[in-house]
Formats: C-alpha cells, structure tokens, sequence
C-alpha cells in the first residue's frame, strides 16, 4: 500500500470541471448532510452546552470553565467512573486481541469449513448488543443456566451481577464474546494478504514456527493491528449497553462506565452542562490517546 | 483552490440544520374554527393502557366539543426522558402525566394549579383522596390533579402459605407475624418474601417500623435518619435469614414481581397498579394484604399519578378543563371498570371492587386510610437509580445500612446543584 500522494493530472478549468464538482458535491450530499446533521452538528453542540449551565428545564447561563470545575474537583462519582472506564478498557482490549488474533491464525491456514467459522464468531457482532445483552443477564442471573453449571461444581448462590467484581467480570465477559469477531475477520482478511513465498523463503531459511510468526506474521499484520487498535480502544472508551442493559451500573456505581455517567446526567439528572462535560474530557481523552497512536505508529506499522 | 467553491455549500448545509430543527420544534397544539387541539402526552407501555388511553381521550373530547386532544405515549421510563428531550426545545405538550414522586423534579414544566384555574376548570380537590392529592402539591399549591391512588401492599401466595400450614396475613398483622410466615415459607428452594430495592420499599418498612421516610417534608434527602437504617437492616435480615433471595443485577427491576409471579417468593410488595397483571399471569390463588403494622400500627407510602398543564401550553384554560375530564367521574368510572387504575376520586372508587379486584377492596381501604404521600426530592430520579443501584450491594451484605444510605445521601447531595 503506497502513501505517496499522486498529483491530479491538469485540467482546463473550464464548464466541464464545475459540472465535475457540481457532481461530486451530489453525491457528497447524502453522506455530508447526515454528517452535519447528526455527526457535526451535535458534536459541537455538545462542547457548547458543556461552557453553559443547561438544566432540561429552567433556566440556562453562561458557566464558563465551571461545569468542568464541579466534575473534576466536587463530583464524589466522576472518578469512580473514570477508574470504571480504565478497568474495562485495560481489561477488554488486550484480552479481545489475544482471542481475536488467536481464532484468526487458528482458521488462517486452509482448514475446512473456514467460512462457517468465520461466520459463527462473527455473528455476535453483528446481532443487536441489547439483545446479547438480555440474554447474558438471563444466562447468569440466579436459576439461570450458568448457575445451574456452577452448582455442578458445588458452588451454591452463583450470582455474579448481585456483586461489583463480578458484575464487571459479566460485563467484560459479554463484550469480548460479542466484539472479538470484528477484529477476528480484520486479522484474518491480513494474514490472507501476507505472500505465502515469504513463509517459505524462512523455512528453507530454518526458521522456526515462532520465529516466522515474530519475525513474518506480526510485521505483515501491522496495519491491521494498528486499525484494530485505534478503533477497538475507542470503542470501548465508549461502551455503554452492555452495563446499561447487564448491569445498570451498579451494584454501586461498579459497573457504571463515563458513557453511562453522562447519560444519567443528561437524561436522568437533567443536567445536560455537566453532560457534556463529561462527554467533552471523554471526547479529548479519545482524540489524545487516538493521535499518540498516530504518532507511535511510525515505530511498529510496516506498510510493506 | 478558493475557499467560495465552499462556502456556498456550507450555507445550504446549515440552511438545511435550520429548516430540520425549525420543522422539530413545531409544537401540534393549535386552534382554529373555535376548536383547539392540545397535544396530550402520557407513558403507556402496553395494548391495555393504550386502549385505556383511547378511551379517556373520548371522553374529553364528548365532554368538551370544543376540544380535540393529539395523544402521544411512550412506555413509562422513556417517558421522562422523551419529556427531558421535549422541554429542552420548548416542544412539551399541553397536557403531561405526571407520577407523584416526580412532581418535584418536573415542577418547573407545570402550571401551578391555584384556585382560579382549579374553579376555572371546575375541579373541586375534597373530591379526591386526600393522601395523593398533597402528594402532587408542592408548598401547598395543586400541580396536578390525581387519577390514581397506589398505596403499597403485600401480595401473598395462598397456596403457598396452606402447604407450610401457615395462616394467611390478615389486616392487622404484624412485622413478627410477617417475619416468621417469611421464615417457615422458606422451604425446598423457595423463599417467604422477595425484596425489592428501591426507595419505595424501603419507605413502605421504616414507616411501619418507626413512622419516618427518606425525606423530609420540606422535600430535604434524609436518607440516613434511624428509621431507614432499620428498615434496611431488616431487609438486609430478611437476605441474611435466607428468608428472601439474594438480589440479581440491578438492571433487572422486576425481579422480586416476577419472584411472585413464577411461585419462587411467597410474598411481595408491591402497588395495586399491578393487580390486574399479577391476576393475569399467576396460575394459583394469591391474596393482598396491608404492610404488617410495626410499633405504632400499619403505616404506608401512597403514591400515585396525575395530569397537569405544562407552563408553555397556550391554551392554559383548555387544558385544565381536558384535566378536568381525565380526572372527571366518568373517566375514573372507565377506568375503575377496565381495572386500569385504583381511583383517585372518593366517589369513584367502589366501581374498582366490581371486577376482579373484590379481594382487594378491605386492603385498599385500610391501607388508604393509614396511608401517607409518600416523598420525595427535586433529583428524585437519581436518588431512585444511585438507591437502587447500592442496596443490591446492601442487601446482599456486601455494605451495612450505614454506609449504604450514607453513600447515597452523599452521592446525591453534591453531585447535584
């Protein structure tokens, strides 16, 4: 894959180039009025209304820095949150690439009905999370068919959403069931891309079976790995249904992620200053551990 | 390459944001031809409320030729998000369900209801039970008028109860009573009592127990007064006695109903709001009885809902007299009939015995009358969810009362304004 730009070959600017824009603008329009509308528009009003206080109903003022003030400094929950957050993230990120990579080499090699493999595991991705949710919280509830199996093994009042460590368990649990296909299939399409002469070359050269994954597979799959991270961790920076619907964030505030924060004070508290706030130093925390990957990839991403 | 190639574009684009969100907050109440149509916004969550719905919206509109009433409904806890959503574009509607509890929290929406618009509309208050209607008052002033009256109550399993050969809870009965049948039903995997953890059933105990609640009267959270730490801790007893199970996650807030409803918990509280579900869906016999009275007799938490007028509506005086209807007797009488509601007008309540609550009817009376509004705060909302979320910490013994409620009480304090 080359980066090199590749300069337009020059052109009279004349009626036939406006018509060109006039007909790339049309086709840009679909995707670029949704982006305004529902991407754009709500994102910097979001920051907006983080310098306002803005309670649903009442009265709005400028706050300046103070709804970031009071969530930094005042707020007994914000923290908790972020501690919440950093768990999952730290926890479900690694442990989503070593099943993802893991399944992805395992089906690499030609074996049979490699298709319906990567059918089965990515089918949770692509069914509804509120749905796998739900039926997560019937498999481990009390009496549910987990418990059932835990009684096999003599433990009695299984219950795992009944406490913090537990609930967070279930909650990281479900969504590494559900997020690994993703990243499964991306690897899988980047093993497919690495020549298989290069495998063979080290083999004539005597290299071993871990040495060829060190020295081959991993460099070749750099891109891929690169794309699975920057998205893999910004989406579980932002996770939200699964404690939503597992957990409700509790017991206590356990399970109770930035994401779902900001929702309970926006919707829940009506106080959508401090919302977006919230939604604001999440947003910037993204954006800063997005490009410090931008930036250290120049170190570990082969791009051939 | 001239940034005017852009600029145009742009504008369209934020022309169209305009004309998307200028469209959006076109309200759709309106008059014309001496009829005005007030839009009518209510939580429904099933086939039955939303007949029920219908029905009162009928009536308006024969009691009252001149008006003509656009209903939108949404189930119960999108309700007061979709309203958070309305309200904060100015596109409320006219007339607004409003659940007691919340009165507070939504106090700024609604037109206060004094005399002038309460006799405008015809509404007389001595009407109505009084236990509700000072629960939709703040400071004295009316801000929705009641349709419903819900004090809590103790659903029991009769079948259950035989079998352990213990006697059913009469009116009257007592916390001991009601801590033992809870001991001697827990039997054979099944539990006497299913708690529920939230503010609600907590009250329901530290009345009984010592007469006090989680607010104050001034609408102040107290929630770590004596009496809740003594209701706590004894439905934390209850837990530890394996008298009741452990609690599941905290998403799922129908557990201790459903408990019930599948025979694994002889006994729940609960409101009669859930009568006519529970007599769907139970196959065995079950009996309602008042919360067991502790040192100074029965007391419990009543709670219920309402319509109000939203302060932005136009037609202010058309929509009292819509409330007026909704709360009118031949609204409660339908609803009373449909088992929809236990009413909140005095006159009205005997049609609710005819159906198939007559074994309801004695519980209701005596719990009504010991009755007493049940509070709450202007963040009631999240003090419910943050509640709700530790005590299955606190009733599973993973926290002691004190420091549940202390938690609580804190979190809510200063994480609000």
């Amino acid at each position: 894959m080359s980066t090199r730009a590749v300069s337009p070959p020059t052109r009279s600017r004349g009626r036939g180039a406006r018509r060109e824009a006039a007909a790339a603008y049309g086709f840009l329009a679909p995707s670029g009025i949704g982006f305004v509308l529902f991407t754009l528009g709500p994102i910097i009003g979001s920051v907006v209304l983080a310098f306002f206080h803005w309670p649903v109903i009442g009265d709005r003022s400028f706050a300046a820095f103070s709804n970031f003030v009071t969530i930094l400094t005042a707020d007994p929950m914000f923290w908790r949150t972020v501690g919440n957050t950093l768990l999952f993230v730290i926890l479900y990120v690694p442990l989503n690439f070593l099943l993802a990579l893991g399944l992805a080499l395992w089906i690499s090699p030609r074996i049979r009905g490699r298709g319906i493999y990567r059918l089965l595991f990515f089918l949770p991705t692509v069914t509804p999370i509120v749905a796998n949710a739900l039926v997560w919280r019937l498999l481990v509830q009390p009496k549910g068919v987990f418990a059932e199996i835990a009684g096999w093994f003599g433990v009695e009042n299984f219950n795992p959403l009944g406490s913090e460590a537990g609930a967070m368990t279930v909650v990281i649990a479900m969504s590494l069931w559900q997020g690994f296909g993703y990243n499964m299939l991306v690897f899988s399409a980047g093993l497919d891309g690495i020549p298989e002469q290069l495998y063979e070359a080290s083999a004539l050269d005597g290299a071993g079976t871990w040495r060829r994954f060190w020295n081959i597979t991993l460099p070749m799959l750099s891109p891929s790995i690169f794309f699975a991270t920057v998205m893999t961790l910004i989406t579980a920076f932002q996770v939200f249904a699964q404690p939503y619907v597992l957990t409700g964030g509790g017991p206590g505030i356990g399970t109770t992620t930035m994401v779902m924060y900001l929702y309970q004070r926006g919707f829940q508290l009506f106080d959508l200053g401090t919302a977006s706030a919230v939604a604001s130093i999440l947003f910037v925390v993204i954006a800063l551990i997005t490009a410090v990957q931008f930036v250290g990839q120049k170190k570990w991403v082969h791009y051939e | 390459m001239s940034m005017k190639r852009y600029v145009l574009p742009c504008f369209a684009l934020v022309g169209a944001v305009g004309v998307v969100t200028g469209c959006a907050s076109d309200a759709g109440s309106g008059q014309s031809d001496g009829v005005t149509t007030l839009t009518f916004s209510m939580w429904a969550g099933s086939d039955a409320e939303n007949e029920a719905l219908a029905a009162l919206v009928e009536i308006v509109e024969d009691e009252n030729p001149d008006i003509r009433l656009t209903l939108e409904t949404a189930p119960f806890n999108d309700y007061w998000t979709k309203l958070a959503a309305q309200a904060s574009g100015g596109a409320e509607a006219c007339i607004l369900g409003v659940q007691a509890p919340r009165t507070r929290g939504i106090q700024q929406l609604l037109l206060p209801l004094d005399e002038q618009v309460l006799d405008g509309a015809g509404i007389d208050m001595a009407d109505f039970d009084p236990s509700i209607s000072e629960a939709m008052q703040i400071d004295g002033v009316q801000m929705a008028v009641p349709y419903d009256l819900g004090p809590l109550i103790v659903f029991y399993n009769e079948e259950l109860f035989a079998e352990a050969g213990v006697d059913a809870p009469s009116d009257g009965w007592t916390v001991e009573d009601f801590a033992a049948a809870a001991a001697a039903l827990s039997v054979d995997g099944r539990y006497g009592y299913a708690a529920n953890p939230i503010l609600d059933s907590a009250t329901a105990w530290s009345l009984t127990l010592s007469g006090t609640q989680g607010v104050t009267a001034g609408g102040e959270l107290d929630l770590t007064n004596p009496g809740m730490v003594e209701a706590i801790e004894f439905m934390q007893g209850m837990v530890a006695d394996g008298s009741a199970p452990e609690l599941p996650a905290t998403s799922d807030t129908y557990n201790a109903l459903n408990s019930f409803v599948a025979g694994d918990a002889a006994m729940v509280i609960d409101g009669p709001w859930q009568l006519a579900y529970v007599g769907e869906q139970v196959p065995f016999d079950f009996g309602v009885a008042t919360i067991p009275a502790g040192a100074d007799g029965s007391r419990t938490p009543v709670s219920g809902s309402g319509y109000g007028v939203s302060a932005s509506c136009e037609y202010p005086e058309e929509a009292a007299r819509a409330v007026a209807s909704l709360t009118g007797s031949a609204a409660q009488t339908t609803l009373a009939e449909m088992g929809r509601a236990y009413p909140a007008r005095i006159a009205e309540q005997p049609a609710y015995f005819e159906g198939d609550f007559g074994i309801a009817e004695d519980t209701l009376r005596e719990a009504g009358a010991s009755g007493e509004p049940f509070r709450s705060t202007t963040n009631f909302t999240q003090v419910n969810t943050l509640f709700n979320q530790y005590a299955v910490s606190a009733l599973n013994g993973d926290m002691t009362a004190a420091d549940f409620l202390e938690t609580v009480q804190s979190q809510t304090a200063s994480g609000a304004k």
